[in-house]
């Protein structure tokens, strides 16, 4: 098990556990926190697979600029904890039950699973010249289409 | 220092690739003007100009997309990520279509209910370029941003009348199912994506072949982007949002995303999974055939029961999409043009049913209850006769549209070999006739004793919208030998390359 294996399994099991911090705390600044948590590992992901453009802008952009608006957004409205917790008594029950045949089902069926060998990466890859040639060639039309989409939502609020 | 990218993209190329998505830069265009004129303009006249705006917009898209169809459509632009095809184009006139009709009827409505003008428009345009993105798809990225676009539109508009507590519900409700759905949808692409190395639907369609059956990767992409899929069209078992999203909503929001949405998602499906995964067919039709079936009795059942007209258009919708997906399984030049066909007539059908119910509203609120129809031919004997030809043609009568659209499908569906779900289609249609018909009771009942919930106010422009939309409605039924072929056209290019 190489070092790359070891951040990696480290990694995803925090991002896991932010995530689960985030559904599972009541007070809604402990949900950005874990939040956080998962922006940040998730970053990390990024570096091990040698996207470092996008392991910075997950870093300064998710984790740094939108969870601090997060953060204002909340202190701002009063942090106040979760107020209808009245939850019908059979809906953890059924909930629970889903979860964990749709989690069954997942490792039945990913089991078996021969994973195709990667195609081989540019010298470029994850460099900020190959994400800016990708973004004005490649993907031109989805990058275009990405910024109406932001501007639909600033319209929007 | 790292060597230099070779960039090899042209200025020929270019303007190429932009004529290709000529119908959506039109309607980009006028979203982009009508949201700088909003700013720019006093207070009194916005809502009319982005009006204006909008349709000119919408009937350029309009032309654009009828010009390249006759004199020879594209294919692939952009890297195979958004195409000209005639698919492409068929979508894109229909959307283009409802996008005028949809801009008209809400101009009205908001005038008559006190609400801004400009923004909803603006939003409406916003969900038509996510629509013809959908259609034009040529990559799974793509499919997704349209998608995208085209809900974060909708959920505004759910929400557009901010003070009515439905109108908040229906936004909350679309926003947290939407977002569900759509997670659905993007992990099964990551599947897929996983699965074949590409998002370029048709290198999957050469990558996934019929012995790639066994690859559970694909198997469980395949069942993830089904279930969001179904979401988006509202079939059952994954239909429970529709009935309360429809009602809060406001009227021509409902109109519009009824016909608009379910015809983007099946172009959506057609595209991805007769095109995409056509090898796996066995597979996705498994899941859609349970789903189609779902839908029918689910949708024609609940029907039944409703009070409230939004209600019941939305179930009826429920169980129309279950029609349709007999068509998507059937597959084929036959199966695709069939849906093709149906989604048109339905567009003009349905739309122009609520366009209907939105003459009844007023300052005080929706006229979505039977009661408020009493009457009606009387009243305002145009709008009574057409709300019974689109009650008529909803439930399949000859000789409207959706008579010739049900033989459509449901031939496709025999010759598939799909006869147990056309017959339990055919019985299931027998029983919605009950509740259209219901309708035309009330529209022909006699004038009621106790004054009306609604008078009429100054209707004008919903009145001509369900004018175009009954003419059409009226006229595709003899008409339909050519736009059969205006489908069976569109449904080449997804047949093409197996």
């Amino acid at each position: 098990m190489g070092p790359a294996t070891i951040v990696f399994w480290l990694a995803s099991a925090v991002a896991l556990a932010g995530g689960l911090g985030v559904v599972l705390f009541k007070e809604p600044i402990r949900n950005v926190l874990s939040l956080v948590l998962v922006m940040l590992s998730l970053a990390v992901l990024f570096l091990l697979l040698s996207a470092q453009f996008v392991f910075a802008v997950q870093v300064i952009v998710y984790a740094g600029a939108v969870m601090v608006l997060f953060l204002f957004v909340i202190t701002l409205l009063g942090p106040v904890r979760e107020q209808g917790t009245v939850r019908l008594p059979w809906q953890i029950f059924i909930s629970a039950v889903v979860i964990a045949a749709f989690a069954g089902f997942l490792v039945a069926m990913l089991r078996g699973v021969s994973y195709r060998t990667p195609d081989a990466a540019d010298p470029i890859f994850g460099s900020v010249q190959s994400i800016g040639v990708g973004l004005f060639t490649d993907y031109l039309f989805p990058f275009e289409l990405t910024s109406i989409l932001l501007l639909v939502a600033a319209v929007g609020c | 220092m790292i060597a230099a990218a070779q960039v090899t993209y042209t200025a020929a190329q270019a303007w190429s690739d932009l004529a290709q998505i000529g119908p959506i830069v039109a309607v980009t265009v006028a979203l982009l003007v009508a949201v700088v004129v909003d700013l720019l303009l006093p207070r009194g006249l916005r809502g009319p100009v982005v009006t204006v705006i909008a349709i000119v917009g919408l009937v350029s898209a309009l032309a654009i997309a009828a010009y390249r169809l006759v004199n020879g459509y594209g294919g692939p632009a952009y890297f195979r990520f958004v195409s000209g095809d005639a698919f492409a184009l068929f979508f894109e006139m229909l959307f283009a279509l409802i996008g005028v009709l949809a801009v008209i009827v809400s101009s009205s409505y908001v005038r008559r209910r006190g609400l801004y003008e400009a923004e909803l428009q603006v939003l409406t345009l916003a969900a038509i370029v996510g629509m013809m993105s959908l259609a034009a798809a040529g990559s799974l990225v793509t499919v997704f941003l349209g998608l995208e676009l085209l809900s974060i539109a909708l959920y505004v508009s759910c929400g557009y009348n901010r003070i009515e507590l439905p109108s908040q519900e229906s936004a909350a409700k679309y926003l947290i199912i939407g977002g569900f759905a759509s997670a659905f949808v993007l992990y099964g692409m990551a599947l897929i994506y996983g699965a074949t190395g590409t998002t370029v639907l048709s290198d999957i369609a050469t990558r996934v072949t019929s012995d790639s059956a066994g690859n559970p990767l694909l198997l469980l992409g395949v069942l993830l982007m089904g279930v969001g899929f179904a979401f988006k069209v509202s079939a059952a078992p994954f239909h429970m949002w529709t009935p309360d999203v429809y009602q809060g909503a406001p009227l021509p929001v409902t109109a519009f995303m009824s016909v608009a949405t379910k015809a983007a998602a099946f172009a959506m499906i057609l595209r991805v999974f007769n095109y995409g995964l056509g090898h796996l067919g066995p597979e996705w039709q498994v899941l859609l055939a349970f789903t189609a079936a779902a839908s029918m009795v689910v949708g024609n059942l609940m029907a039944i029961v409703q009070a409230s007209l939004k209600r019941m258009l939305a179930y009826s919708g429920v169980a129309h999409a279950g029609y349709i997906l007999v068509g998507v399984l059937a597959g084929g030049r036959a199966g695709v043009a069939a849906v093709l066909f149906y989604l048109f007539g339905y567009v003009f059908m349905n739309f122009g049913a609520f366009a209907v119910v939105s003459t009844l509203s007023g300052p005080a609120g929706d006229g979505d209850l039977y009661e408020d129809l009493n009457g009606l031919a009387y009243r305002n004997p145009t709008l009574g006769v057409l709300m019974s030809v689109f009650m008529l043609s909803l439930a399949g009568f000859p000789p409207m549209v959706g008579f010739f659209g049900k033989v459509f499908l449901f031939t496709a569906g025999i010759s598939a070999g799909w006869t147990w779900l056309v017959v339990l289609a055919v019985l299931t249609s027998v029983v919605s006739v009950y509740y259209y018909f219901r309708v035309l009771f009330h529209v022909w009942s006699p004038l009621p004793e106790a004054p009306v919930r609604f008078a009429f106010g100054p209707v004008r422009g919903p009145v001509t919208v369900v004018l175009l939309a009954g003419v059409f409605a009226v006229a595709l039924g003899p008409l339909s030998g050519f736009l059969l072929q205006v489908g069976l056209n569109g449904a080449a290019p997804l047949l093409s390359g197996r």
